[in-house]
C-alpha cells in the first residue's frame, strides 16, 4: 500500500486486496482438491472417546512493569492435569498446584523494549517447560499439551546480551531435559498451535502436486493455516511432516529438532485448522500423529465454534497474570511514591 | 474458644464503609443471610449481619462462553467450574462494642480483614439477649436462641411490625405462651382475637385461658358517661349531648342497674327535650341498641377475668339487647 492514503481509500484497498486473496484461495484450493494426489496428504481424524485418560495442559502467565530504573518480569506457570473418564470431567489436579505464586525477576541491564519483552518470554518458556517436566517425571499425565511449539522459536542467540545469550542457553537445556523425559516414558509431548505461520505444508503441496506457476506463487506466499481453511474438512488432518524440513538446523537442541513432527487438523467448521506438533518416541510418525489427533480431537469436541482444548483454556486462566500488574504496581508506589514509575504511567490523562 | 473464620473484606466500588461491607465467603464455610459476623477496625469490634450473598464464577461470566460450550455437555462438563465458584456476602453494620455498650461506628474495616463469626456470648450481648427471658426462637444460620427479657419488653410499649404473611400473630402467640409457661412474674394477657387466630391457647393452656366470646360480652349502659355515647355517637350535637347526660344522670339517681331501653323510654316522656332533636337522637340510639352490646350490667368484669395465674369469669347475664 503507499504512504500516505486518505483513511476511506485506504479501507477500499484493505478490503479489495482480502477479496482478491480469497478468491485466489477458494481457487487453488479447488485445483488441489481436484488433484488425485492430494488425497495422499489428507487422513481422517479416527474417532475417540477414551475410557480413562489424564491429559495436562500447560501454559505461562507473563506481566512486564517498566519503572524509571529498572524493569521487572512477572511470570509463571501452571499445568491443568484433566482426568477423564469417557467425555466426564472427572477429577482435575494443578502442577505444581492450584495458586502458583508468581516468580519475580529484576532486569537491571539497560535492555532496549524489544529485548526485554525476549528476557521475559525466555522466562515464562524456562518456567513452562520446567512445569510440563515435573509432569512428566511425575508420571501425572499421558499426554501433555504445550500452548505453542514444543520447539523453542528463537532465531538469534543473543551475543550482544550475557544476560539473554546465558538465559537462551538455559532455555535450551531445560527443552533437550524435557524431551529426555519423554523419551522412552509413557507421556506423550506435543504443542497446540492456535495461530500458526508456518508455511512448510503449502511447500509440500506445491513440491507433490502439478500446479502452474501463478497458483505455486500463490501457495508460496501463503500460510498454511491460511489455505488449510479452504481444503480441510471438519474431521480431518494432513500428514505428518518433520519441523527440521521447515527450520534451519538447531544444533543446540542436540539433535532433538530431528525427531519433532507436525500435522494440521480441523475438529470444528466454524474454526480455523490448528498445528500439532509433537515429539517422535516411538514407532511411525505417522501412527503416532494418528494416535495423537484422535486424542487432541476428543479435547477439542467440547466447544462448538473453538477448537481450543479446555485443558488448556484451564490452564491458561490459572497462569494469566492480567490483573496482577496494578496490584504488583500499586504495592511499589505505596512504599516509593510516583516517583519511580515511569512518565507514560505518571501522565494525568 | 477462637471465632470461626469467615472470609476476608474485599474493597468494592461503595465499601468497606462505617455502615457496609462486603467480604469473600472463605471455602468451606457456610454463611447464609442473617448471618452475625464481626470483624475488627481500628481496634473496635464492628458487628452487623449478613443482608445480601452471591455466588459468582468467572467461567459463567461470559454468554458467549457459555452458549460455546452448549454442544459439549455445557461448561461443566469440560471445565471444573465448581471448584472455582465463591461467595460474596453483603453486610450492614450494626455498631461497634465498646464497654459493654453499642456504639455507632465511626471507622471502617480495612479490606483484607478476617471476618468472624459473632459467638453466641457476643450475639446476646449486642442483642441484649437474656438467658431466662421469654424464648420466641432461634436466629437462622446462628443456632443461638432467642430469649428477650420480660420486663423489659413488656414494661412500656411493644409493637411487632412486619410484612404480611412474616409471622407477627405467630410471634405475638409465642409471646404469650412463653409467658404462660413462667411460673413466676407472669403478668395478666388480655387477647382480642379478632380473627381467630389464637383460638388454639385454649386447648393447649386449658388451666389458664379463658375463652370470652364477643357475642357474650356487655357493657353497663349505667356505667357509661356521656363522653362515651360521644365515642359511638360522633353526629350528636352539644344540646343532644346536654340533653342525654340529663337522661342518663336521672336515671342514674333511682339506683338501679338500666340499659338503653330505658334510656329511650325516658328520653320520649321527657318534655325538655326540642322535638326534631329527640327524633334524631332516639333513632342513633335504636342503633346502638341494635349492635346487642349494651346492657343492664356489664360482662365480664375485668376485675375478675384479668389477673395472674387462674381467673374464672362468672357466667354471662341473661340478658338480650336491652
Amino acid at each position: 500500500m503507499q504512504a500516505g492514503l486518505p483513511l476511506e481509500s485506504a479501507i477500499a484497498e484493505i478490503v479489495s486486496e482480502i477479496r482478491t486473496r480469497e478468491r485466489m484461495k477458494m481457487e487453488i484450493a479447488k485445483r488441489i482438491t481436484g488433484d488425485p494426489g492430494a488425497s495422499e496428504l489428507l487422513r481422517r481424524v479416527g474417532e475417540l472417546t477414551p475410557t480413562e485418560i489424564s491429559v495436562c495442559g500447560v501454559d505461562g502467565g507473563l506481566l512486564q512493569l517498566s519503572l524509571s530504573t529498572l524493569d521487572i518480569v512477572v511470570v509463571r506457570a501452571v499445568a491443568a492435569i484433566f482426568r477423564y473418564s469417557g467425555r466426564s470431567l472427572v477429577s482435575v489436579d494443578y502442577y505444581p498446584s492450584e495458586r502458583v505464586p508468581p516468580n519475580f525477576f529484576l532486569l537491571k541491564e539497560p535492555l532496549d523494549s524489544a529485548r526485554v519483552g525476549t528476557l521475559a518470554g525466555m522466562r515464562r518458556q524456562m518456567l513452562e517447560v520446567s512445569c510440563a517436566a515435573g509432569v512428566v517425571r511425575g508420571g501425572m499425565a499421558d499426554l501433555v499439551l504445550l500452548d505453542g511449539s514444543v520447539v523453542p522459536q528463537y532465531v538469534e542467540r543473543f551475543s550482544d546480551s550475557p544476560e539473554c545469550s546465558s538465559l537462551y542457553d538455559e532455555l535450551m537445556d531445560a527443552y533437550v531435559g524435557l524431551y529426555e523425559e519423554v523419551d522412552g516414558g509413557r507421556t506423550v509431548l506435543a504443542g497446540f498451535v492456535k495461530d500458526s505461520r508456518g508455511r512448510r505444508f503449502c511447500e509440500i503441496i506445491s513440491e507433490r502436486l502439478n500446479l502452474d506457476g501463478e497458483g505455486r506463487r500463490f501457495l508460496l506466499g501463503s500460510r498454511d493455516t491460511a489455505i488449510l481453511d479452504a481444503i480441510l474438512p471438519k474431521g480431518w488432518r494432513t500428514v505428518a511432516f518433520p519441523y527440521a524440513e521447515e527450520s534451519p538446523p538447531r544444533p543446540d537442541l542436540k539433535g532433538w529438532g530431528g525427531r519433532v513432527y507436525a500435522f494440521y487438523m480441523r475438529v470444528s467448521e466454524f474454526d480455523y485448522p490448528f498445528r500439532v506438533e509433537f515429539l517422535s518416541t516411538a514407532g511411525s510418525p505417522e501412527e503416532e500423529a494418528d494416535r495423537i489427533s484422535s486424542l487432541v480431537g476428543f479435547l477439542s469436541s467440547f466447544g462448538l465454534g473453538t477448537s481450543i482444548p479446555p485443558v488448556l483454556v484451564e490452564a491458561d486462566l490459572r497462569a494469566r497474570l492480567r490483573e496482577e500488574a496494578d496490584w504488583i504496581q500499586d504495592r511499589i508506589v505505596d512504599r516509593l511514591g510516583l516517583g519511580f514509575l515511569t512518565r507514560r504511567d505518571r501522565r494525568p490523562l | 474458644m477462637i471465632a470461626l473464620e469467615l472470609g476476608t473484606v474485599i474493597a468494592t466500588q461503595d465499601g468497606p464503609s462505617p455502615f457496609r461491607f462486603s467480604f469473600v465467603v472463605r471455602s468451606g464455610v457456610r454463611v447464609g443471610l442473617n448471618r452475625f459476623v464481626k470483624v475488627e477496625a481500628d481496634g473496635d469490634w464492628l458487628f452487623g449481619y449478613v443482608t445480601d450473598i452471591i455466588r459468582t464464577n468467572r467461567y459463567f461470566e461470559r454468554t458467549d462462553a457459555v452458549w460455546e460450550y452448549e454442544r459439549g455437555g455445557g461448561l461443566s462438563a469440560a471445565f471444573p467450574t465448581k471448584m472455582w465458584e465463591y461467595s460474596v456476602a453483603s453486610v450492614r453494620v450494626i455498631g461497634t462494642w465498646r464497654n459493654g455498650t453499642v456504639h455507632r461506628p465511626v471507622l471502617p474495616p480495612s479490606p483484607g480483614q478476617t471476618v468472624h463469626e459473632l459467638s453466641e456470648d457476643e450475639l446476646g450481648s449486642v442483642l441484649g439477649l437474656d438467658g431466662e427471658g421469654l424464648e420466641i426462637g432461634t436466629i437462622e444460620e446462628q443456632g443461638c436462641s432467642v430469649r428477650l427479657n420480660p420486663t423489659r419488653l413488656l414494661q412500656k410499649h411493644l409493637a411487632i411490625l412486619a410484612m404480611s404473611g412474616a409471622g407477627k400473630s405467630n410471634c405475638a402467640r409465642v409471646l404469650v405462651e412463653e409467658l404462660l409457661r413462667r411460673d413466676s412474674g407472669r403478668p395478666a394477657v388480655v387477647i382480642f382475637d379478632v380473627h381467630g387466630e389464637y383460638s388454639g391457647m385454649a386447648s393447649a393452656f386449658r388451666d389458664q385461658v379463658k375463652v370470652i366470646r364477643a357475642e357474650s360480652v356487655r357493657i353497663a349502659v349505667s356505667e357509661m358517661t356521656i363522653w362515651h355515647f360521644k365515642e359511638f355517637l360522633p353526629e350528636m350535637s352539644g344540646s343532644q349531648a346536654r340533653d342525654l347526660s340529663q337522661i342518663l344522670a336521672e336515671l342514674r339517681s333511682q339506683s338501679r342497674a338500666f340499659g338503653i331501653e330505658e334510656v329511650i323510654e325516658r328520653l320520649r316522656e321527657s318534655e325538655r327535650v326540642n322535638r326534631n332533636l329527640r327524633a334524631a337522637l332516639e333513632g342513633w340510639l335504636f342503633d346502638l341498641q341494635a349492635l346487642g352490646v349494651f346492657g343492664r350490667d356489664g360482662w365480664p368484669r375485668w376485675e375478675d377475668v384479668v389477673a395472674p395465674g387462674r381467673g374464672e369469669p362468672p357466667p354471662p347475664p341473661e340478658c338480650g339487647a336491652g
